[in-house]
């Protein structure tokens, strides 16, 4: 068996395209399956080889190379090998950024598994340093720029998850949270995007940045207004009366029925966290509350079917409607005893926030897809 | 060539020629015995002019104007700018776009948004990495109310540098706008829904009393071009303006359709008002043909009677109407309402048609509800005569 791994190793470097052709469609068969897998894991040369294609001179091969990389990077272990290949992350980042390129969504969707650790992470905020975030934001410039089509070849959809993961981490949520760029107010109008990839991506970002309970009064301002963008998926077609409507945002006033509500589950928990944590502080609370988010939720809880947001509605509204407590901010409240204790035994990730990434890594089943 | 100079008191057009900057050949007239400074100054000068300096000067000359900042400094500047954009073989582009740029300037505070707005476009493409055009076309958008366009704007200049301000501010300012002017026009849409669904219920009020209603005839007229284009386009036609009532609509159940067949509303806006209880109130007109004069009640309840209404109208003390010359519409017992008999289809043209005597005890509901009677434009009519004149006599024999 090694000596056919080692010979499909040569044949992905061989000068004669019919040969590689064939040897990378062997490999992105192998990344299909677990004990495909397996073998590249065991054989490292396979790997490496395969990243060398995705700048293969034959534009078919280059794909399906992306192809298998997608699925090979879906796997933990090989996406951390993957991270430390010199000049790769910078090669991703150009090619999901290159107008005429025609595998910017693929490239993205790599980004986008490789971003799912740390490490990650990390890697593409320091890529194309020395000012940290470079990367970044060049993503989100392209990303943003979608609407009149920055690439013609692609949707550019999987850049959303690629900040999400991003903005789990400490360093990239202060990136995107910068006031001095409106980097949140270009983001937020995708929630509205008929791309489920991209509504999703973006509501994580929100849920994200709203942990940053110092910035909430920059992002409940008129500058990024993000309440605006939370509520209006959380509204449907009921009509409120004039009491109701009075101090809600304008994109959520006299809707008519043919609002539909966020139809994604994981999205609207997303955005409803998001709102739970904007509770956190007296000021995000006021603000709410003069917002009218309460009757919005109302009405949303009785049409929601499921069960853990139905919970997390209830804990919405308790906090809108029940009495101040006299805490300024709530995640200052010191814990009972009987909680400190149990936290400690659970191994927590330096990140603050629960690693909520529920979603599989991006596996490209069908190569026919594309 | 000649250069146009502009000074706060007339549009003089110079001659270049004259002009020692901008001569093109030298200036034989110039003594250079006279002024040898000026000779000298002129010689060396004409040879050194590119085309972008002529550029140069033209986008000073509007800038000086710009500052100045009323309705006619800022016109002449506009000619200044444009006067530096049609200067042949000028090729610094930069300057070029920065031209285009200043004129949408100038054309913003003017309120000629649409011709800024084009010159940003120009500007974006002679200079694409001018990050000024961004924030002034968001400006333009912004004044036009065209709020999509202007965020595109900004945020294409936003990808080119995230930290500029202008164009931040721009999008804030675009975003609230376009949030209000969408909610305005949601709240209005939700205003003729009402509307619209109240006038539905008016007709429905009206057809379970099997009254029967025609669209006057200004409207006939409209509605019958309407029909004639929709059939036309393929679409199918509603009969123009048939009388509409129950009995004639035994194939419709619904309202729906029969609410296409006639206008509420007669050429002055009035209409038949629903009340909260379910009963209609009218407005009617009074026709007093004696002296040609009409009379207008604008909220005739349907359970009132005439006889109520016209106890109303001439109560017993009161003066008799301006136009009643001979007195003889003083008592309202002696008056006497009739309606119009609603002549066949087939009728002649000109054929007059027969007067019904109303009695005035009777609930207007009742009336309305007469098979001969047809309400024209939403807006019943009777005629008004006195049994105290001649004239009734007279008027009533025209139809024997």
């Amino acid at each position: 068996m090694a000596n056919a791994l080692e010979e499909l190793a040569d044949f992905l470097k061989d000068s004669r395209s019919l040969v590689r052709a064939h040897a990378v469609d062997t490999v992105a068969g192998l990344t299909a399956s677990a004990d495909g897998l397996e073998y590249i894991r065991a054989y490292p040369r396979l790997a490496d080889e395969l990243l060398a294609r995705l700048s293969d001179a034959d534009p078919g091969i280059a794909r399906d190379a992306f192809k298998a990389v997608v699925n090979m990077t879906g796997d933990r272990t090989l996406a951390q090998r993957t991270i430390d290949v010199p000049g790769l992350f910078a090669h991703l980042v150009a090619t999901t950024t290159e107008p005429t390129s025609l595998f910017a969504d693929l490239a993205a969707m790599v980004l986008s598994n490789l971003t799912r650790n740390e490490l990650g992470c990390g890697k593409l905020l320091g890529t194309n340093t020395p000012e940290e975030g470079q990367a970044l934001y060049k993503l989100v410039d392209v990303f943003c720029k979608g609407a009149f089509n920055h690439n013609p070849n692609a949707s550019l959809n999987f850049l959303a998850p690629i900040l999400e993961n991003v903005s789990q981490s400490n360093l990239g949520r202060r990136l995107l949270v910068d006031q001095e760029r409106a980097v949140l107010p270009r983001l937020l109008t995708h929630l509205e995007n008929p791309d489920r990839v991209r509504r999703g991506g973006v509501a994580g970002i929100a849920r994200n940045c709203c942990f940053e309970t110092a910035a909430h009064e920059y992002l409940l301002g008129e500058k990024v207004d993000i309440l605006s963008f939370l509520l209006l998926p959380l509204c449907g077609p009921e009509e409120f009366d004039d009491e109701d409507m009075d101090g809600m945002p304008d994109c959520c006033q006299y809707l008519d029925s043919s609002k539909q509500r966020e139809p994604e589950v994981s999205i609207r928990r997303h955005l409803v966290e998001a709102l739970y944590q904007l509770c956190a502080t007296k000021h995000g609370r006021t603000v709410l509350r003069a917002k009218k988010v309460y009757p919005i939720i109302r009405e949303m809880h009785k049409h929601e079917t499921d069960s853990d947001l139905d919970k997390a509605c209830d804990h919405l509204v308790q906090v809108l409607v029940g009495e101040e407590s006299g805490h300024e901010d709530l995640k200052q409240v010191p814990l009972p005893e009987s909680y400190t204790s149990k936290l400690a035994e659970q191994v927590r990730p330096t990140t603050s926030i629960e690693d909520d990434n529920d979603d599989d890594a991006i596996m490209v089943d069908d190569p026919s897809l594309f | 060539m000649e250069l146009k100079a502009l000074d706060g008191k007339q549009s003089a057009r110079v001659d270049m020629e004259k002009v020692p900057l901008f001569m093109t050949k030298s200036p034989d007239h110039i003594d250079p015995d006279a002024s040898p400074a000026l000779a000298a100054l002129a010689a060396i000068i004409h040879e050194e002019t590119t085309p972008d300096d002529k550029v140069e000067y033209y986008k000073e000359q509007g800038n000086a104007l710009y500052k100045k900042a009323t309705r006619d400094e800022l016109k002449k500047a506009v000619i200044m700018y444009s006067e530096g954009l049609s200067v042949p073989d000028a090729v610094n582009m930069q300057l070029r776009a920065t031209m285009y740029l200043n004129r949408a300037a100038a054309n913003i505070q003017l309120g000629n948004n649409r011709a800024a707005l084009a010159d940003t476009t120009l500007a974006k493409k002679t200079d694409p990495a001018n990050i000024k055009t961004y924030a002034r076309a968001a400006k333009a958008c912004l004044a036009l109310g065209q709020h999509t366009e202007g965020i595109q704007w900004c945020d294409e200049g936003l990808a080119l540098d995230a930290t500029n301000k202008p164009i931040q501010e721009e999008r804030v300012k675009l975003v609230k706008a376009q949030g209000e002017a969408q909610r305005k026009q949601r709240m209005e849409a939700k205003r003729l829904r009402e509307v619209a669904a109240q006038e539905t219920r008016i007709h429905a009020a009206i057809l379970n009393r099997n009254i029967k209603m025609k669209a006057h005839p200004m409207h006939e007229e409209e509605e019958q071009k309407a029909a004639a284009e929709a059939a036309a386009s393929g679409a199918s036609a509603s009969d123009p303006s048939p009388v509409a009532s129950i009995a004639n609509d035994a194939n419709n159940k619904g309202t729906a359709q029969a609410v296409k067949l006639f206008r509420l509303e007669n050429p002055s806006g009035v209409k038949p008002t629903l009340n909260e209880d379910g009963s209609l109130c009218w407005p009617v007109f009074f026709l007093y043909p004696e002296y040609e004069q009409s009379e207008l009640v604008s909220s005739f309840h349907e359970q009132a009677t005439i006889g109520e209404q016209m106890e109303n109208m001439f109560p017993d003390d009161a003066p008799p109407a301006p136009w009643d010359s001979n007195k003889f519409y003083t008592r309202h017992d002696a008056l006497e309402v009739f309606f119009e008999e609603q002549l066949p289809a087939n009728a002649k043209s000109g054929t007059i048609p027969k007067l019904v005597r109303v009695s005035k005890s009777k609930p207007l509901l009742q009336v309305l509800a007469d098979p001969r009677y047809v309400v024209i434009g939403g807006t019943p009519t009777f005629v008004v005569l006195s049994s105290q004149s001649p004239f009734r006599a007279k008027y009533l024999s025209r139809t024997k």
